[in-house]
């Protein structure tokens, strides 16, 4: 039964890839947003003055970017499902809800993590050059970045769900996703923060910040994976 | 449907008396707590008179804080006791009791000043007695909003979604009694109208939450496909209530917290009225509402009779 | 008023909008709510009687 399960969450996710693969339409549009959103930050920054330090800033900034550029993809991946009639499709055949839900969340995680990895050696090169930057705990980023991601999919995948549903689809998701995220943003921000300032006492805030995703990701998940069953066959 | 009017009335009745009862109470029998003191040259009524305050003083320069006040004054060895009337750098002038002393800086020695302390009134805590029942009310109704949407996910019966979305409204209103009446304690407690503070900013959430509630409700077309997604929403959104409940006791936070025996008993009491009547009120308008969704129900279905 | 109390209720004499605000604005809006509510069920009472009666006339012809 379980191996059934796995290889019907294998086949979902390679429908997703391999379709991504082919029109490239998501990554395109979310490494291109992100793309854009630097642009505006260099904008938002150009009156800062000499005495600014960007590091001080550089988390919130990256996670914004990550916020917003996931609602675009969520977005546009479940409005895919929709127009092409694909969800209907699987809740016709004997798929477990729970499957469709994770094999959904695994898709956008991939998705939003590779132009996460993309996003931020730009950032860097175009915001943080000639700052002193502790690579050991710039090292720790990347377990900020999964777990955020989690939590972000997870969440996202639940709301994008029920808002392709609706009239005036992004702004109702970005009516619910952000308010519902908050949590998990503010511990992202702080332990990313704290990587990039990188002092012994920064760690223990970096910790503090996982554990706050973390926690979040638990319970989000288990509500999130325990509510997609009733949303999506609605 | 009567019934549930009745009981809203007879909830509105006894809820508004004990609220004015509290309002009475918070304004002619609680005492008002102090914030902070002032300290002054002299003891001029008992009013709020915290007790006598002595300042050691080693600098005479220092002295020109304390004109009008009375001072003992060492002087090249010797003791002088009076009132200052004037006080510079290069000495101080003191009324005793056999005429005016000079007293040349280069000669002070150290000096004590005598005064009086006096409790500032924190006249802005009576907020305190409607803000927190009001708070209350909002957290409780909010949770009686996620338990009929769990209600209706488990049953599908059309009822708890009208429960939960007249408990979201009633949610609502009291979400912004509590910013409205909370913004003003802010400006009158901490000089500013927002800080950006665990407590306020979890609130501030909670309120973006349950406005997200009825966006989503607005954007859904299908009847039972709205019941549903609201009510998924719902039980989401209410996560964030606990948190921001309890979050002023987890981490530092300038927003005040009741403790056990921190309030005296006319102001306890006071504060117990206020949250039995608000406690009352909300049940009343929640009532009030529902009577109003099920005449509108019976119109309907009269109509639909009228139709055929 | 003497200066000393002056300065001990400058609290006080600062507060005051404030309180009063808050007062107003909640007790406005709870009036105010519930008055509309109470409203909004006496017009649907009539509204629903008239209704009944109709229907009532028409299941007696």
């Amino acid at each position: 039964m379980a191996s059934a399960s796995m290889r019907q969450f294998k086949a979902m996710l390679r429908k997703d890839v391999v379709m991504e693969l082919r029109t490239k339409e998501m990554l395109m549009s979310m490494g291109l947003y992100s793309l854009l959103t630097m642009v505006v930050y260099f904008v938002a920054l150009s009156q800062a003055g000499a005495g600014f330090d960007p590091r001080d800033i550089a988390a919130g900034l990256l996670w914004l970017a990550f916020i917003f550029t996931s609602m675009l993809g969520l977005n546009r991946s479940l409005v895919h499902e929709k127009d092409q009639g694909c969800l209907e499709a699987l809740l016709l055949s004997p798929v477990d809800r729970p499957v469709i839900y994770f094999a959904k969340v695994t898709g956008n995680l991939l998705f939003l993590l590779i132009v996460e990895a993309l996003t931020i050696p730009v950032f860097a090169f175009l915001f943080l050059q000639g700052e002193t930057i502790d690579l050991r705990t710039m090292a720790l980023i990347p377990l900020v970045l999964v777990a955020g991601s989690i939590g972000i999919a997870g969440v996202g995948t639940l709301l994008a769900t029920m808002s392709v549903n609706t009239s005036g689809k992004d702004f109702v998701l970005a009516m619910l996703f952000i308010p519902l995220i908050y949590p998990l943003l503010l511990g992202a921000v702080m332990a990313t923060g704290a990587a990039i300032v990188g002092t012994p006492e920064a760690l223990g805030v970096f910790w503090t910040g996982m554990a706050w995703v973390i926690g979040y990701d638990v319970i989000m998940l288990l509500a999130s994976y325990g509510l997609y069953e009733f949303i999506v066959g609605a | 449907m009567k019934s549930s009017v009745i009981r809203a009335l007879i909830a509105l009745v006894v809820g508004g008396a004990l609220t004015l009862a509290a309002f009475l109470g918070a304004f002619f029998w609680a005492g008002v707590p102090d914030f902070g003191f002032v300290r002054t040259a002299q003891q001029t009524d008992s009013v709020r008179y915290q007790g006598p305050f002595v300042q050691d003083v080693d600098e005479a320069r220092y002295l020109r804080n304390f004109v009008g006040y009375e001072a003992d004054i060492t002087a090249d060895g010797t003791l002088t006791e009076g009132r200052i009337t004037e006080a510079s750098e290069d000495g101080v002038t003191l009324e005793t009791d056999a005429g005016d002393v000079t007293i040349a800086a280069a000669d002070f020695d150290s000096a004590q000043v005598h005064g009086s302390t006096y409790g500032r009134p924190d006249w802005g805590q009576k907020i305190f007695y409607f803000h927190v029942p009001v708070a209350e009310i909002s957290f409780i109704v909010f949770g009686f909003a996620a338990f009929y949407s769990i209600r209706f996910i488990m049953t599908r019966r059309r009822e708890y979604d009208t429960k939960a979305r007249v408990s979201m409204e009633v949610t609502l209103l009291f979400v912004m009694f509590t910013m409205a009446t909370g913004i003003l304690w802010t400006r009158a407690a901490w000089g500013v109208w927002w800080m950006w503070e665990p407590r306020l900013t979890t609130y501030f959430i909670m309120t973006l939450l349950v406005i997200g509630y009825f966006v989503l409700r607005n954007a859904v077309e299908d009847e039972e496909r709205r019941a549903l997604y609201a009510a998924a929403f719902g039980i989401l959104a209410f996560i964030d209530a606990p948190i921001s409940f309890f979050i002023t006791r987890l981490i530092p936070s300038n927003h005040p917290v009741i403790e056990r025996g921190g309030l005296e008993p006319p102001m306890l009491a006071t504060f117990i009225i206020a949250q039995i009547g608000m406690i009352l009120l909300g049940y009343a308008i929640y009532q009030l509402r529902m009577g109003e969704v099920l005449l509108r129900d019976r119109i309907e279905h009269a109509k639909t009779l009228l139709e055929r | 008023m003497d200066a000393t109390l002056k300065e001990v209720y400058s609290l006080v004499l600062t507060q005051w909008p404030l309180v009063a605000g808050a007062y107003a604005l909640l007790w406005t809006g709870l009036v105010v709510y519930v008055g509309l509510a109470l409203k909004r069920l006496s017009e649907l009472g009539k509204q629903l009687e008239v209704l009944e009666a109709a229907v009532a006339r028409r299941g007696a012809e």
